[in-house]
């Protein structure tokens, strides 16, 4: 009985300590994300916020995160998974080195989106200023296995000293990409990482 | 014809095929829409209009000969059974209770010739003509899979969810085994070799082991999903009951099936990589190696998954893969592009740059070429 007795204040303590994992609106004002890595926000989208830094990427949506998708896989540390997850990593796990070429960083993500059975095809990748460094942009399309979904993408990255910083926005190849790339364009431009 | 009817129907008809070996059952009749199994042919039916609307689904001749492949193994039962060939790098096949079939590509790029396809088309076959779709939707936990199948519309997920869409039906170990005998008549009733189906597994489970080997876990993202028999034990039931056919006169018939998958071998091994299952894949590229030394498509991508892999001593063995497979007919551009990346790795500027200018040269239009040139410009 004693132990019932304790049941209730444990969970409300529980409770308490728990921060939700929920979206809440971006504002447009400079966010820091892992690796000291800023962007200014469009009003646009909203984020998902609670989870911990260190097991979830950021996840930016202006319509629901299967219709549209911003995430950033910012301050990836040399020898580090390129997607932060809470599973345990495997010699599966696709692993961020700071000798790889663009290319192959894409190969990795690449890895990423076609775990689920989605085919992906890279139809550009060439040098272009991000975050105040000489990266890269990529283009791409997927086919989601779940829904059978053409997606199109975009992302940009940099590696600075030994350090990823990656940014891929994804929507429905109808419509929605075409719709939201702009912002996406305007806010990778916003993009600096502080010292 | 009411569902007892319908059912005692099914049953009989798969007994009759059991016992009588070469002797099909007759063709079933589409049920009533008002009954049971009526309903669940409607589900089938909606999940096979996805199908045919798939931008994943690969259609033309390849389809045609898989179906060919598959009217020869059904005989009269032909015309009721529809295969759809799926762009997924997991070896799977599956059937619906209504006469739909899902074969995907990662199956049909680990099939050596014919009769190993048609070993697999005969297995999924002995399901239909054994009627065990309708016994497992009887469940209401398997109609409710197979509704999730239907609905189910995640991000990109798990593998958990790549199971569900595999089929919906995950078969008792009874059916399975009855379904693999049913299969074995099949193929020695079309003309295969039925030690053929034997050795598809004997192959997966080299893939397994080499899997367990290098990563230690087979099964997380395996090739193979878990819904058969042991396959260790598989293959030697296999091997067993195969042997009890006459292997005189039989065709593994290894030419057609090559032909049909020559147009998608790079796309479908390019999709094998991404699974980063380096000792499946290694497995099966050392495998596809031994059949054909001179096929350079191959000897690329045994390079390439060396490369992606990483591990000690890996970039020496896919720079040897690939400046041999630079020699042989087949190889794509992309053999040089990857020279060019392990020289520039291993800090050789002239070589990377004759490899890179090769590659620009072999296909201008690249959709890296803009990242290749920059390389070029490098001091």
């Amino acid at each position: 009985m004693r132990v019932r007795i304790w049941i209730v204040p444990a969970l409300l303590l529980f409770t308490a300590c728990v921060k939700p994992v929920t979206w809440v609106g971006v504002q447009a004002l400079p966010l820091e994300l892992p690796g000291h890595f800023t962007v200014t926000g469009d009003p646009a989208f909203n984020r998902l916020e609670g989870g911990d830094p260190a097991t979830y990427d950021a996840w930016w949506t202006a319509n629901g995160a299967s219709l549209d998708l911003l995430r950033f896989h910012t301050g990836v540390a040399s020898g580090q998974p390129l997607i932060r997850s809470a599973a345990k990593a495997t010699k599966a796990t696709a692993v961020f080195q700071a000798r790889m070429q663009p290319e192959e960083i894409v190969e990795l993500y690449e890895s990423y989106l076609t775990s689920s059975g989605s085919t992906f095809k890279l139809d550009r990748i060439a040098p272009a200023p991000f975050a105040g460094g000489n990266g890269f942009r990529f283009e791409y399309t997927v086919i989601r296995k779940a829904d059978d979904v053409t997606l199109k993408g975009a992302g940009y990255g940099l590696v600075r000293k030994d350090t990823l910083y990656l940014m891929t926005f994804q929507a429905p190849r109808l419509h929605y990409y075409a719709s939201l790339l702009p912002k996406v364009e305007a806010m990778a431009k916003t993009a600096r990482i502080s010292d | 014809m009411e569902r007892r009817d319908f059912m005692l129907a099914c049953g009989s008809c798969g007994l009759s095929a059991a016992l009588a070996g070469q002797t099909l059952p007759e063709r079933l009749p589409r049920p009533k829409l008002g009954s049971k199994e009526g309903g669940l042919w409607a589900l089938c039916d909606r999940q096979e209009e996805r199908l045919k609307q798939s931008p994943l689904r690969l259609q033309g001749p390849l389809q045609d000969y898989v179906q060919g492949v598959a009217c020869r193994l059904a005989r009269d039962h032909c015309p009721d059974l529809r295969v759809y060939v799926m762009r997924t790098p997991y070896f799977n096949a599956s059937m619906a209770p209504s006469g739909m079939m899902q074969v995907w590509t990662g199956l049909l790029l680990r099939c050596l010739n014919e009769a190993q396809l048609a070993a697999i088309l005969g297995h999924e076959i002995g399901h239909y003509l054994l009627r065990h779709g309708l016994e497992q939707l009887k469940s209401a936990e398997s109609r409710s899979a197979f509704a999730t199948v239907i609905s189910v519309v995640p991000l990109a997920g798990p593998l958990v969810g790549l199971g569900a869409l595999a089929g919906g039906f995950a078969y008792s170990r009874d059916h399975e085994r009855a379904a693999d005998r049913m299969g074995l008549d099949l193929m020695a009733g079309a003309g295969y070799p039925p030690m053929e189906a034997s050795r598809i597994w004997a192959n997966l489970l080299e893939e397994l082991k080499a899997e367990a080997d290098w990563s230690g876990d087979a099964r997380k993202g395996s090739v193979l999903f878990a819904t058969h028999p042991a396959e260790a034990e598989r293959q030697k039931t296999l091997e067993t009951l195969a042997a009890g056919y006459d292997a005189a006169g039989r065709d593994a018939a290894p030419g057609p099936l090559a032909l049909a998958k020559a147009p998608f071998r790079q796309q479908w091994l390019e999709d094998e990589l991404k699974r980063r299952k380096f000792g499946e894949s290694l497995a099966l590229l050392t495998r596809l190696a031994l059949h054909d030394p001179r096929d350079g498509l191959v000897c690329f991508f045994l390079g390439e998954a060396y490369r992606l892999r990483g591990a000690e001593g890996d970039p020496e063995r896919a720079l040897e893969a690939c400046a041999r497979a630079a020699d042989l007919a087949g190889a794509p551009p992309e053999v040089h592009r990857s020279l060019g990346r392990l020289h520039r790795r291993a800090g050789r500027p002239k070589e990377m740059k004759d490899a890179y200018a090769r590659y620009l040269h072999l296909k201008p239009d690249a959709e890296d070429a803009g990242m290749i040139r920059s390389y070029l410009e490098e001091p």
